[in-house]
């Protein structure tokens, strides 16, 4: 299973957003409480523009992407139900760590068969894409 | 392989020339972007200053009409605060964050690329308003109605330059508190963060804060101007001294905004240069979160003579007068660092000191303003002037050129010349106390700020001043001269550049890859 670092745990993000309003709206709730009811919207506007901030990054940090390597298919699911499950042909499948067109960039790991191909782990480093692809490889050829 | 230790790394296209620096979601070349931006707003906001000083330097009109010199004030505090130290403070965040908790870029790197990118078009359009008719805004940066409200046609352009200075900034600071919050490596706990990280999140949190209130209270500004409300004004039923308090509400913690990160820098630098870990790492967190919710609690520490009750004036005044104690905790942790440690006096090192030492004048003027019945003989003279510039000009503004100084090498790959350097930094802490401390004598004796002419018993030490700004202003072409012969060439930089520098930014290459960390970091 490949899965991006996260830092945060929904839970505690959620705390912290929660937080983060009750402040905000309890100075804007102040200043309305005075008149100065002008606060309020900018306070809202802004705590959702954070929230959507959080939850952008919470779900992009929520993906993991499982390989399985069966007697005949090596199939990967993905979190994301719009990508979905990819099924290949153990015979026919090719592991390959494309170099990046540019220096400095990262490069890719795939697995391809047939013109279809799907890339791995687009959340690992260099030298964890160069393990999983010795890994996949191994696993994959195997038979 | 069960997981991953980093983010992806964002696969954004890679433009060449020009058009990488429109479209580039790279957090380098975003912090690059700020602090070249941060610099260019410096020389336009000092140019400003030298304007102010000229016209200063003997009583009666000399170069400007009235007008116009109040504009420049105006114009020198609203480009220095939001369009120089802010974006150089962005500008360091965006370098420096990813790197020192071992992340690949920031967490929204398209949010990033707007944010950047809001601020040339936000000062094209403050700027523009001086040639607009009835001048730029002249009220000063507080915007005080009704003053403000005889703005000419500049005033709603005035008004949209600060919304969209305020937008960058929630999106620059929302940016930051992501990041911090879900991207720190495996084991880069909160409490083992670098102190610029940990200032940055406190900063980020106050911005959040606070913004609202300044584009509700602009907002409202605006609305009385073209839409007959009144809010602060006093014909209508409104009251142009709640203008004073929303605006403080968000101008002291701005204060802390522009101060918070120089500390954080400090807390960088004064380690390596005295080879020894920093002193009360801890009490140096909690002394920064004190500092920032006493900023909350203080916002009428500047209008002391409105005519409030005396138990407001009696507790805004000890409000105030406990920020000294964090601000207390720092100074002596920087200073117990320093001791017995095996010192040594590079740039970075120089400014540091420096900052440490004169910060610590601003922040002692800072205390004799906070005795209200002080303060009323203070209040809106030079003292103020001198107290603040103190604070933002050798703290602030030295911290940001001794973080130059410092990450110089790791940026650019390239050492700078280290004599230049230390004849910038003698250069500019002379001429700073030339320029800023009779400023102190002016007040005292009764000169009002924001006035192009004076009486002839205040001539000498305008001169002084004068001289002063011209010499400040004239070496910091110096320190333009050194950036770009810094990033043309030099002597190879090495990885860690400091022999006492500690910190995962230092284990990457100099200049670190397009991608920051292609092995995942180990936290000790």
């Amino acid at each position: 299973m490949v899965r991006p670092n996260c830092s945060l745990s929904w839970r505690n993000a959620l705390r912290f957003y929660l937080g983060m309003i009750t402040v905000s709206f309890g100075i804007a709730a102040g200043f309305a409480w005075q008149g100065a009811w002008l606060v309020l919207p900018f306070a809202g506007l802004e705590m959702l523009v954070l929230g959507a901030a959080l939850y952008s990054v919470g779900r992009r940090c929520a993906r993991w992407q499982l390989v399985s390597v069966c007697e005949d298919a090596v199939e990967v699911t993905e979190a994301d139900a719009a990508a979905g499950r990819h099924r290949f042909s153990r015979a026919w499948a090719r592991v390959e760590l494309v170099p990046p067109a540019i220096r400095g960039y990262p490069a890719r790991l795939l697995i391809r068969s047939h013109g279809r191909a799907v890339e791995i782990g687009d959340c690992l480093n260099e030298e964890e894409k160069h393990y999983l692809a010795r890994q996949l490889r191994l696993a994959v050829e195997a038979a | 392989m069960n997981t991953a230790t980093t983010h992806d790394a964002h696969h954004e296209e890679h433009q060449g020339g020009l058009l990488r620096w429109v479209f580039t979601t790279n957090h380098k070349d975003i912090g690059t972007l700020y602090l070249l931006f941060a610099l260019l707003m410096f020389i336009v906001g000092g140019a400003m200053a030298m304007i102010i000083r000229a016209e200063l330097f003997q009583p009666g009109l000399q170069f400007v009409d009235p007008q116009f010199f109040n504009s420049m004030t105006t114009m020198h505090a609203l480009v220095m605060i939001f369009g120089a130290v802010m974006p150089a403070f962005v500008g360091l965040a965006n370098w420096l964050i990813p790197m020192m908790i071992g992340a690949p870029d920031m967490a929204l790197p398209r949010m990033n690329n707007w944010s950047f990118w809001i601020l040339p078009f936000a000062f094209t359009m403050l700027l523009s308003t001086l040639f607009m008719e009835g001048g730029g805004p002249a009220g000063g940066w507080t915007l005080y109605p009704p003053l403000v409200l005889q703005t000419g046609n500049a005033f709603p352009f005035v008004i949209f330059s600060i919304h969209l200075m305020g937008i960058s900034s929630i999106m620059g600071a929302i940016n930051v508190i992501v990041t911090i919050v879900n991207m720190r490596a495996p084991g880069m706990t909160l409490m083992k963060m670098p102190l610029f990280v940990w200032t940055w999140l406190i900063t980020a949190y106050l911005l959040i804060a606070v913004m609202p209130v300044l584009a509700g209270a602009v907002t409202m500004l605006l609305t009385d101007r073209f839409f007959d409300t009144s809010f602060f004004n006093a014909a209508g039923g409104g009251d142009p001294v709640m203008f004073q308090h929303i605006f403080w509400f968000f101008g002291h913690p701005e204060v802390y905004i522009l101060i918070l990160p120089a500390f954080g820098i400090v807390s960088q630098i004064i380690p390596t240069f005295a080879r020894k870990p920093l002193f009360g790492y801890s009490s140096m967190v909690y002394a920064t979160a004190s500092i920032a919710f006493l900023s909350f609690i203080v916002w009428a520490h500047h209008m002391f003579t409105v005519g409030m009750p005396l138990a407001g004036e009696l507790f805004f005044m000890y409000a105030t007068m406990l920020i000294a104690v964090p601000t207390g905790v720092k100074v002596f942790n920087w200073v117990s660092t320093m001791w017995k440690g095996a010192m040594t006096f590079e740039t970075p090192m120089l400014f540091a000191v420096g900052f440490v030492v004169m910060f610590t004048i601003g922040g002692f003027s800072g205390l004799m303003l906070a005795i209200a019945p002080v303060d009323f003989q203070y209040h809106d003279t030079y003292f103020v002037v001198a107290h603040f510039h103190y604070v933002l000009v050798t703290g602030a503004v030295f911290a940001i050129m001794g973080a130059t100084y410092y990450w110089l090498p790791k940026w650019t790959g390239h050492m700078y010349d280290e004599r230049l350097g230390k004849l910038h930094f003698w250069l500019s802490a002379i001429f700073v106390n030339i320029l800023f401390f009779p400023q102190h004598f002016l007040g005292l004796a009764g000169m009002p700020r924001r006035i192009p002419d004076y009486s002839i018993q205040f001539t000498e030490f305008n001169q002084i001043s004068s001289i002063g700004g011209f010499a400040f202003g004239l070496t910091q072409l110096l320190f333009v001269y050194i950036v770009i012969k810094t990033i043309r060439g030099g002597a190879r930089a090495t990885d860690r550049v400091w022999e006492g520098a500690h910190g995962l930014e230092w284990t990457l290459p100099s200049p670190p890859p397009y991608h920051s960390f292609q092995t995942a970091p180990e936290i000790k």
